[in-house]
């Protein structure tokens, strides 16, 4: 087996962000492919056509992924989005730390950190939410 | 043929794969017969836990795995 080409699982992610723009072929083959790990082999027989066919479409249907990522770069922006906003809680919550455990913690510290928190837990799940 | 495959679990965008072991006749309707352990490629390095006894008892008995799965084991030790 060896010098087999790997899956290359990132193009599960892709999915997720460019999937409903890919044909319903290409979706239900590339879903199959690597979200539930099937074979070609597998898939030709699940779908009545031919590998080579299955090939094709995983083949197609990688090469649009990546064109999409390319011009439109929404998983590279959503990775990015995602480190900024954990970063952002972490410094949010050492403010609110430090405040409460201060000889005369300030209300108004402890109030705007928690609106803080809550805005950014709503910006986390709000994207998953959207889709986009 | 029992095969042994990854299935993504896990939110969009958050992927997150068990390890199962499968009979390759039900492909599609995602039943299982066991699962030895998971695959979490989104923290770095990604994480792999393999019940290596239960996965070797599979092996042994000629559970087939994915090239997928063949690296993760590979990975895990146990392969």
């Amino acid at each position: 087996m060896a010098g087999k080409p790997q899956k290359n699982l990132a193009y599960s992610v892709l999915l997720d962000f460019y999937g409903p723009v890919l044909t319903e072929k290409q979706r239900v083959i590339l879903t199959e492919y690597y979200d539930e790990d099937l074979s070609l082999a597998e898939i030709a027989e699940n779908l009545g056509i031919t590998r080579q066919g299955v090939r094709d479409a995983i083949k197609h249907g990688e090469a649009a992924l990546d064109e999409l990522e390319a011009k439109l770069g929404n998983a590279r922006r959503h990775t990015r989005m995602q480190a900024e906003l954990d970063r952002l809680q972490t410094l949010a919550t050492e403010i609110r730390c430090c405040n409460s455990g201060s000889y005369t913690p300030d209300p108004r510290i402890h109030r705007d950190t928690a609106e803080m928190l809550t805005i950014l837990q709503c910006l986390d799940t709000q994207e998953d939410a959207d889709g986009l | 043929m029992v095969k042994i495959r990854l299935r993504r679990m896990g939110a969009k965008k958050a992927p997150f794969y068990r390890v199962v072991v499968a009979d390759s006749r039900f492909a599609r309707d995602g039943r299982f017969i066991e699962e030895i352990g998971y695959y979490d490629p989104t923290k770095e390095p990604s994480v792999v836990k393999i019940d290596a006894e239960k996965a070797k008892q599979w092996l042994d008995n000629g559970a087939q795995p994915t090239d997928t799965v063949r690296e993760i084991l590979k990975k895990a030790a146990v392969l």
